[in-house]
C-alpha cells in the first residue's frame, strides 16, 4: 500500500485515524501497531512473518545485552544483533548483486556460473533495518534504555508513516514519545500534521508524478537522446526525485504528527546548497545523521591522526551510502562521486569558495548533483555514460526534443524549479518557515484551510484519475 | 474555548472529506453521477491464500477501490477538466487533440499515414476473395456490397495534430483494387470531400469519431440506391423532408467529447439533423439485409429505420462477432448478453438473406471484413463448416467482468446447476447454445 493511493487515502487512513483517536490513550500504541501490521502485511504478505520473527528475536537479544553485566557478553550480543540486521539486509538486498558479479568474473575466466534463484526484496528493508540498528546501538551505548514492551518495540520499527521510505528515526530521539506523547494530542498538532501531510501529498502527486512521466520517456531511450533532451531530462529528474522523496517525507512527518509523534525533518531545500558538504546537511538529513553517528564517528570521524584517514572514512561512508540506495554499480559510483567532491571540498575547495560569488557556488553544487543523478537514474552504467556523452556533445543522440515533452510537462517543471529554489529569496525562506514551523492562529487556520482543501482534492483527483484512460467503444 | 472549537471544526471538516467517499461506496447515493467509459471496471478476485500471497488480491482490490470509491466520477472530472482546459490533454483511450480543438482517434491518424498498411498482395488476395463471394451470391440472386466508410483524417487533414510523410495506405489500395476487380462498393471519402465546402453542413463532427448523423443518413440513402441499381430491385427510398439545426449534438455526433468526462461537455458548432421518411413499397418479396460492420454502422442500424422502412428484416453483426436485431428489443432478448455469430445457423442465414453489406472504416481495413468473406465462402461450399472462433480471450473477459453479461450468465449457470466458468465455456464454444 502506498500513501498516494485511493486505498490508503480514502479507506485505510480515515478508518485508522478514527480508530486511533477514539481509542483510550493507553491503547493507542496497540492500535497504531495493528494498523502498521496491516499496512505492511498488505504490501508484503510473504515477508511479514519473517520480519516479525527477526524483530522479536532482536528485541530479546538487545534486552539481554542491556541487562548483561559482562562486557564481553554485551559485545557478543551486540555483534549478534548487528549481524542479524546487516545479514538480513545483505541477503535480501545484495545477494543477487553479489552473485551477478561473481558470475561475470566466472564468465571472464571461463568457469561455470553459480546456480542461484533470485531473491525478492522485502519492501522497506533498507529503512527498518537501519532503525533496528539504531535501537541496538543506542541501547548498547546507553543513550537510552530499551523499551519494556515488545509491542512498543515493534511499533517503533514498523510504524507505518515511516516504514517504507523514512525518515530514518533514531531510537533515542523517539523513545520517550513511544512511551508517552499525551502532550502532543492537541488539535494544533493534528491540524499542523494534516497540513504538512497535504503539502507532501501535493509535492508527490501534483509535481513529482507529473514530471516523472516525461522523465521516464526521456530515459526510456537507453541514453540515446539529443543534447537538449538530455539536459531537460536530467533537470526534470532532479526535480522529480526531490519532490518525490521530500513529498513522501512530509507525508510521513505529517502522519506522525497526527499520531502525536515528532519526526525529524528530512529535506531542507537541498538545491539551494552552495557545496556538496552543505547538500548533505539538507538532502535526506536523517540518512546523513545515521551515517555520521553510526558509521563515520565509530570509524573515528574527524578525530583521526591524518587527513588521509578522514578522507578514507568519508569515502567508506559514501560508498556504503550509495550501495544502500540500491544493489548496482551505478549507485556505488553515485556515492563515490559525492564522496570525492566532499573530499575535494574539505581539502581546498571550500577555502577557495570564500572568495567566489554565491551564485557560482550554487551552480557548481547543482551541477555536481545533476551529474550524480545521471548515474542514479540510468538503468546501467553504459546507459549512464551514453547519456552523459549526449549531455556534453560527445555523442549525437537520436531522439530529438520535439519528439518528447508536452506543454503540461514544462508547466509542472517550472513550478518545481520555482519551489525548489524559492528559499534563495528571503520571502521564500519566510514562506517556508511559515508553512512548516509556525503555530497558526485560528484566523490563519481559517484562511489557509481553503488552500489545503483545494490541494487535497486536486491530489486525490490526480491519484484517482491515474491509469483511467478508457476507450470510447469496444473494439474486437 | 471558542478558538479550540473552530480548530476542531476545521479538523472535523477534513476528516469528513476523506471519510465520505468510502461511506458513499456502500450507500445507494451517487452525488457525482457516472463516468462515461466503454471498457470494463475491475472485479475483485476471491480472497484466498493463493491470491493473498501472490499479491493478486491486493492489486485487484486496490484497482477496484480506485474505480468504485464514492465520488470517483467527481475526481475524474476535476482531473480531466484541468488537464483539458489548461493543457489540451485528453484522457480517453486513443484520443488526441488536433488543431483548433478538433479531436481524433490515434488509429485513424495512423491509418491515414499508412502505418498499418498490409501490403498489396494481401489486399489483392482479400479483394479477390470478396469478389468470389460476390459472384457466388449473385449466382443465387443475392447481392453483396462494401461500404468504404469516410475517415476523419481524410476529411479534416488540415486539423490533424501533426503531419508526416504519407506511405501507402490500405484505404488507397483497397479503393483501387475494388474498382479493378469489380467489387460492388461505395467509396464515401471522395464523395464527402466533394461536398465538404459546398454543402454548408458538417459531414464530420468536430468532436466525433464517426461521420455525422446527417452524413450517415446520406450514406444509408446512397447504399440503398446503389443496391437498387446493382440488383434491379425496387426498394423504398429515403426522402429528407426537413433539415433542423441543433446547438446540442445528438446521436453519436459528440461521442469523443462525451467520453472526455468533463464537467461541461464541449459542443461542436450547430449540426444538422434531418427529418426523413421512407417512400415506396417494399415489394412482394420480403428482402432481408445482413450488415457486417464496425461502429460506423450503429447510426445507420439504429437511426435510419432501414429495417422498418426499406427492408423486411435487418440484422447487424458487429465486427462479425455480436448479433444485433430489432433496435427496440435490442438487449432485452438475453438480458443484455449478446448472441454471438457463432450461435447462429450461418448456412441458414446465407440462404435466407438477400443482401449483404460490409461497412468498414479505414483502420478496420487491416482486419478486412473480419473474416466474413472466407467464412461465407466456406459455408456455401460446406454447410457443416464452422467458422473459427475469434476473440475468445476478450469475450471471456467481458463475460466475467461486464456486469450485464456476468449477471445473465450467472443466472443461466444457476438454471443449469453448473459453475459460472462452465457456463462461460458453453456460451463461447457450444454451437448449440441457447439462452
Amino acid at each position: 500500500m502506498v500513501f498516494t493511493s485511493i486505498l490508503f487515502l480514502l479507506v485505510f487512513l480515515p478508518v485508522f485515524l478514527l480508530a486511533y483517536h477514539l481509542a483510550p490513550v493507553s491503547k493507542r500504541n496497540i492500535v497504531a501497531l495493528v494498523g502498521s501490521l496491516i499496512f505492511y502485511m498488505w504490501g508484503a504478505p510473504m515477508f511479514f512473518w519473517l520480519l516479525i520473527v527477526l524483530l522479536v528475536g532482536n528485541f530479546y537479544i538487545v534486552r539481554s545485552m542491556d541487562t548483561s553485566l559482562q562486557p564481553k557478553l554485551r559485545k557478543a550480543l551486540l555483534v549478534v544483533s548487528l549481524s542479524i540486521n546487516l545479514g538480513v539486509l545483505a541477503y535480501f538486498k545484495y545477494a543477487n548483486f553479489f552473485v551477478e558479479n561473481v558470475n561475470s568474473i566466472f564468465k571472464e575466466l571461463g568457469l561455470q556460473p553459480m546456480q542461484w534463484m533470485e531473491v525478492a526484496l522485502p519492501i522497506g528493508i533498507s529503512f527498518f533495518t537501519f532503525q533496528s540498528i539504531t535501537y541496538t546501538l543506542d541501547v548498547y551505548w546507553k543513550k537510552h534504555s530499551p523499551l519494556d514492551r515488545i509491542w512498543d518495540y515493534l511499533l517503533y520499527i514498523l510504524l507505518f508513516p515511516q516504514l517504507i521510505a523514512g525518515p530514518i528515526i533514531r531510537f533515542n530521539t523517539i523513545a520517550d514519545e513511544i512511551k508517552d506523547r499525551k502532550q502532543n494530542y492537541t488539535t494544533d498538532y493534528k491540524l499542523s500534521g494534516l497540513y504538512i501531510f497535504i503539502i507532501g501529498l501535493a509535492k508527490k502527486v501534483l509535481i513529482a508524478n507529473q514530471i516523472g512521466e516525461q522523465v521516464d520517456v526521456i530515459f526510456g531511450h537507453d541514453g540515446d537522446v539529443s543534447r537538449y533532451a538530455s539536459w531537460v531530462g536530467i533537470v526534470a529528474y532532479s526535480m522529480q526525485i526531490y519532490f518525490d522523496f521530500a513529498g513522501y517525507s512530509d507525508m510521513a512527518i505529517g502522519l506522525g504528527k497526527m499520531l502525536g509523534f515528532n519526526f525529524p525533518e528530512n529535506f531542507k531545500s537541498p538545491y539551494t546548497s552552495k557545496s556538496i558538504t552543505e547538500f548533505w546537511r539538507r538532502w535526506h538529513i536523517t540518512l546523513g545523521a545515521f551515517m555520521r553517528d553510526y558509521l563515520y564517528l565509530p570509524l573515528g570521524g574527524n578525530r583521526v591522526n591524518s587527513a588521509s584517514r578522514i578522507y578514507f572514512n568519508l569515502i567508506v561512508v559514501f560508498l556504503l551510502s550509495g550501495l544502500w540506495h540500491g544493489a548496482s554499480w551505478n549507485f556505488v559510483i553515485w556515492g563515490a562521486w559525492h564522496g570525492v567532491f566532499l573530499i575535494i571540498e574539505r581539502a581546498f575547495l571550500l577555502r577557495w569558495f570564500k572568495v567566489v560569488p554565491k551564485f557560482v557556488q550554487l551552480a557548481y553544487c547543482y551541477f555536481v548533483v545533476l551529474i550524480g543523478w545521471v548515474f542514479f537514474r540510468a538503468d546501467t552504467l553504459p546507459e549512464a555514460m551514453r547519456y552523459l556523452g549526449n549531455m556534453f556533445g560527445v555523442n549525437q543522440g537520436l531522439v530529438q526534443f520535439a519528439d518528447l515533452p508536452e506543454f503540461s510537462f514544462y508547466f509542472f517543471l517550472a513550478i518545481a524549479i520555482f519551489f525548489a529554489f524559492i528559499t534563495l529569496a528571503r520571502a521564500g525562506k519566510t514562506l517556508e518557515n511559515f508553512f512548516f514551523n509556525t503555530k497558526f492562529t485560528v484566523k490563519q487556520y481559517m484562511y489557509l484551510s481553503p488552500m489545503y482543501f483545494v490541494l487535497l482534492i486536486l491530489s486525490i483527483s490526480y491519484i484517482g484519475a491515474s491509469g483511467f484512460n478508457p476507450f470510447i467503444y469496444f473494439r474486437f | 474555548m471558542r478558538k479550540e472549537g473552530i480548530k476542531r471544526w476545521i479538523l472535523g471538516f477534513f476528516m469528513v472529506i476523506i471519510t465520505y467517499p468510502i461511506i458513499e461506496t456502500f450507500i445507494p447515493v451517487r452525488l457525482a453521477g457516472q463516468v462515461n467509459r466503454a471498457d470494463l471496471t475491475s472485479n475483485l478476485l476471491p480472497f484466498n491464500a493463493e491470491t493473498w500471497f501472490s499479491g493478486d488480491f491486493q492489486s485487484t482490490f486496490e484497482r477496484y477501490m480506485n474505480d468504485n470509491i464514492g465520488l470517483f466520477p467527481l475526481f475524474i472530472r476535476i482531473h480531466n477538466q484541468i488537464e483539458y482546459t489548461l493543457f489540451g490533454n485528453t484522457y480517453t483511450g486513443n484520443v488526441v487533440e488536433g488543431k483548433e480543438g478538433y479531436l481524433y482517434e490515434q488509429i485513424y491518424i495512423d491509418s491515414y499515414f499508412g502505418e498499418d498498411f498490409k501490403g498489396l498482395s494481401v489486399i489483392e488476395k482479400n479483394t479477390a476473395q470478396l469478389k468470389e463471394l460476390q459472384d457466388k451470391l449473385e449466382s443465387k440472386g443475392k447481392y453483396l456490397m462494401f461500404c468504404l466508410a469516410a475517415g476523419k483524417s481524410t476529411y479534416f487533414p488540415e486539423y490533424m495534430p501533426y503531419s508526416q510523410e504519407k506511405d501507402s495506405t490500405n484505404y488507397e489500395y483497397y479503393s483501387k483494387e475494388f474498382v479493378k476487380q469489380g467489387v460492388n462498393h461505395i467509396n464515401v471519402n471522395p464523395w464527402f470531400l466533394k461536398m465538404k465546402d459546398s454543402l454548408g453542413y458538417l459531414l464530420y463532427p468536430q468532436y466525433g469519431i464517426h461521420w455525422s448523423h446527417y452524413g450517415a443518413m446520406l450514406v444509408t440513402d446512397s447504399i440503398v440506391k446503389y443496391m437498387e441499381k446493382g440488383t434491379g430491385w425496387d426498394l423504398p427510398n429515403m426522402a429528407i423532408t426537413q433539415l433542423n439545426y441543433s446547438p446540442v449534438a445528438r446521436y453519436y455526433d459528440n461521442d469523443i467529447a462525451h467520453s472526455l468526462n468533463l464537467f461541461y461537455e464541449v459542443q461542436p458548432e450547430p449540426m444538422i439533423y434531418p427529418d426523413f421518411e421512407w417512400r415506396g413499397e417494399k415489394g412482394d418479396k420480403p428482402r432481408k439485409l445482413l450488415i457486417i460492420g464496425d461502429s460506423f454502422t450503429w447510426d445507420i442500424f439504429e437511426n435510419s429505420r432501414i429495417g422498418e422502412g426499406c427492408f423486411h428484416d435487418v440484422q447487424f453483426w458487429f465486427y462479425n462477432q455480436t448479433v444485433h436485431r430489432d433496435v427496440k428489443t435490442e438487449g432485452s432478448e438475453n438480458n443484455g448478453l449478446p448472441t454471438l455469430t457463432r450461435h447462429l445457423d450461418f448456412y441458414k442465414i446465407m440462404q435466407e438473406y438477400d443482401a449483404f453489406l460490409i461497412v468498414s472504416n479505414e483502420p478496420n481495413l487491416s482486419s478486412f471484413g473480419w473474416g466474413f468473406a472466407k467464412d461465407a465462402l466456406s459455408i456455401l461450399e460446406d454447410p457443416n463448416y464452422r467458422p473459427r472462433e475469434r476473440n475468445n480471450e476478450y469475450l471471456r473477459d467481458q463475460a466475467k467482468n461486464k456486469k450485464e453479461w456476468r449477471e445473465a450468465l450467472t443466472h443461466q449457470a444457476k438454471e443449469r446447476d453448473i459453475t459460472l466458468d462452465s457456463m462461460i465455456n458453453i456460451y463461447l464454444h457450444d454451437p448449440n447454445y441457447t439462452p
